[in-house]
C-alpha cells in the first residue's frame, strides 16, 4: 500500500518541517492538492507553495488538480517530468486529449474520479492512465461521510482495464483513517491519500496515527496472504 | 495639495513569504511592526497565477499581530469574500474587471465590518472607476499587472495616482490609496509623493535579503518615510528596530 500524505492538511505555519518529518518517516509520496474556487468551493495549493514542496522534499509528488480548465494549469504549474497529475474528466471538454498531453510532458497522468462519478464514466480514457484516484468525501469537503463505493468502483474499474489488457493503480483520497483502511487493503485499494484522520490528526499526533495506519495496513495485508508475512 | 506629514501605513505582503517557513516569517513581522498583512488570493483565472485561500488566510490571522487586507485577483470575489468569513477592522479589494455589481459587493464587504476596496489594474480607465469612490474605503493602486511578484513599476500608473488623488481630495471622499507592486526603497518616496497612502512591501522593501532581511528591511523603509517628512503609525512605530 502506498501512501501518499496530503500536505495541505498539515498547516501552513511551518510546511518545510512537515515535509522533513514526511520523508523521514518513509512515506511513499506527497499528495498536493490544488483547488480553484471554482470547480471546488475553496482556493489552496498556490504555485509557490507547491515550488516549495520541490524545492523541500525529494519524494515523488502528486498534483490533484481540482480546478476548471486544466490545461492552462499544467503551464501555470510548470509540471515536471515524473509528477503524477490527477485531473477530474469533467474539468475539461477534452479529457482524453488533456491525459495525452499530461504524458507527452513527461508526466504520468493519472484520472480522478469524484464521489458521484461512475466508472462507466472512465472507460473512454483507460487507454490514456494507469492511475486511477477515487475520492472517498466531496472533492473540497474533507469532513465529509466516507463513500464505500469506492470499494465497488475499485473492482469495477480494475475488470475495465483487464478486459482492455492493461493493468490500474487505484488510489483513495479522502477520510482514510486507521479505522477503515484494513477494508480499502482487502478491497484491492493500492494506495492511500492520508489527510488529517489518516496522518495529522491532532488529538492522535501525527507519529502514533501514521504508526496506527501502517499497523492496520499490515494486518490487512497479513490476513490476504494467510498470515505468512 | 500638501502630502507631507501624512501617516503612511506599511502592509507586508505574504506572497513574498517562504512559504516553508510561514509562522518564522511572521513572526519577525510581528516584531518589526506592519500596519497590515497583504494576502493576494488569485485562482488561476481571473490572473495566471495561483495562491492559497482561507487556509493559509487563518494560519496568517492565527499568528499576526496586524489586521488582514486582502485583494481578491480571482473570477468570483463574492464567493471569495464569503469563504473568508472578513473580520471586522480586515480589508478586501476586488477588481471592477471581475464584478458587474462593485456597489453590493463593497455592501458585502462592509456587511463584515471589514474596509472595502477596489483595485485598479494598470489598464483600467480612471473614468470607470470614478463613480463608485462613494461607496469605497480605499483604493488599491496597482503599478503593475496583477499575478507575479517583482515586476518592474510601470511609470504612468502614478499620473493615474495624482487623477485618482485628486478626485478624491476635489470631492472630500476619505479614501485611502493602496499602492501595490514594484515598490522599492528608491522609489517609495516618489510614490508616496504621488499620492499614496498605504505601500504593499513585497521583496524589495520587506523580504529583501540583500538588506539584511525582513527587520532591517522594514527598519530602512520606516526611516526614510520619517526622514522624508512622512509619520508612521503607532503599529509600524511599535515594532523593534533591530
Amino acid at each position: 500500500m502506498i501512501l501518499s500524505p496530503s500536505i495541505c492538511t498539515a498547516g501552513y505555519g511551518d510546511a518545510a518541517e512537515v515535509l522533513d518529518w514526511i520523508e523521514r518517516r518513509r512515506c511513499d509520496r506527497v499528495h498536493i492538492d490544488i483547488m480553484d474556487g471554482w470547480f471546488v468551493d475553496p482556493i489552496m495549493g498556490g504555485t509557490d507553495y507547491v515550488r516549495m514542496i520541490r524545492n523541500k522534499c525529494a519524494l515523488p509528488r502528486e498534483l490533484h488538480f481540482m480546478t476548471y480548465e486544466p490545461e492552462k494549469m499544467l503551464d501555470i504549474y510548470e509540471v515536471e517530468a515524473g509528477e503524477l497529475i490527477y485531473v477530474h474528466a469533467d474539468t475539461t471538454q477534452h479529457p482524453h486529449r488533456l491525459l495525452q498531453s499530461i504524458r507527452e510532458r513527461g508526466c504520468i497522468p493519472g484520472l480522478a474520479l469524484s464521489v458521484y462519478d461512475q466508472p462507466e464514466e472512465a472507460r473512454e480514457l483507460l487507454d490514456q492512465t494507469e492511475n486511477v484516484l477515487l475520492m472517498g468525501v466531496k472533492a473540497g469537503c474533507p469532513a465529509s461521510d466516507f463513500h464505500w463505493s469506492v470499494l465497488e468502483k475499485c473492482a469495477q474499474l480494475k475488470e475495465m482495464a483487464k478486459t482492455m489488457g492493461r493493468k490500474l493503480h487505484v488510489q483513495v483520497d479522502g477520510s482514510v483513517s486507521p479505522e477503515n483502511v484494513g477494508r480499502l487493503v482487502r478491497g484491492g485499494i493500492d494506495a492511500v491519500v492520508l489527510g488529517y484522520p489518516g496522518c495529522f490528526d491532532p488529538t492522535r499526533g501525527r507519529e502514533a496515527t501514521l504508526a496506527l495506519m501502517r499497523q492496520r495496513i499490515e494486518e490487512a495485508e497479513s490476513e490476504i496472504t494467510g498470515g505468512t508475512s | 495639495m500638501d502630502l507631507n506629514r501624512r501617516e503612511i501605513r506599511l502592509c507586508a505582503s505574504m506572497l513574498c513569504a517562504d512559504a516553508g517557513h510561514l509562522r518564522r516569517d511572521i513572526e519577525q513581522i510581528n516584531t518589526a511592526g506592519v500596519d497590515w498583512m497583504h494576502i493576494d488570493v488569485m485562482d488561476g483565472h481571473f490572473v495566471p497565477n495561483m495562491t492559497g485561500g482561507l487556509d493559509v488566510a487563518d494560519c496568517i490571522r492565527e499568528a499576526s499581530a496586524a489586521p488582514c487586507c486582502f485583494h481578491l485577483m480571482v473570477r468570483d470575489p463574492l464567493r471569495s469574500v464569503k469563504r473568508l468569513k472578513l473580520r471586522p477592522g480586515e480589508r478586501a479589494a476586488f477588481h471592477l474587471e471581475n464584478t458587474a455589481e462593485p456597489e453590493s459587493l463593497a455592501a458585502a464587504i462592509r456587511g463584515s465590518g471589514a474596509f472595502a476596496g477596489m483595485a485598479v489594474n494598470p489598464g483600467t480607465p480612471v473614468t470607470r472607476i470614478l463613480p463608485h469612490l462613494d461607496c469605497l474605503d480605499y483604493l488599491l493602486v496597482l503599478i503593475v499587472n496583477p499575478g507575479f511578484k517583482g515586476q518592474p513599476m510601470i511609470p504612468r500608473t502614478l499620473d493615474k495616482l495624482r487623477r485618482l488623488r485628486e478626485e478624491r481630495d476635489r470631492r472630500g471622499l476619505p479614501i485611502r490609496f493602496l499602492v501595490d507592486g514594484a515598490v522599492t526603497p528608491e522609489n517609495m518616496l516618489e510614490i508616496v509623493s504621488a499620492g499614496a497612502d498605504d505601500l504593499v512591501c513585497g521583496p524589495f522593501t520587506c523580504f529583501n535579503e540583500a538588506l539584511g532581511g525582513i527587520g532591517p528591511t522594514l527598519a530602512l523603509v520606516k526611516d526614510r518615510l520619517e526622514a522624508g517628512g512622512y509619520l508612521l503609525s503607532p503599529r509600524a512605530k511599535g515594532g523593534e528596530r533591530p
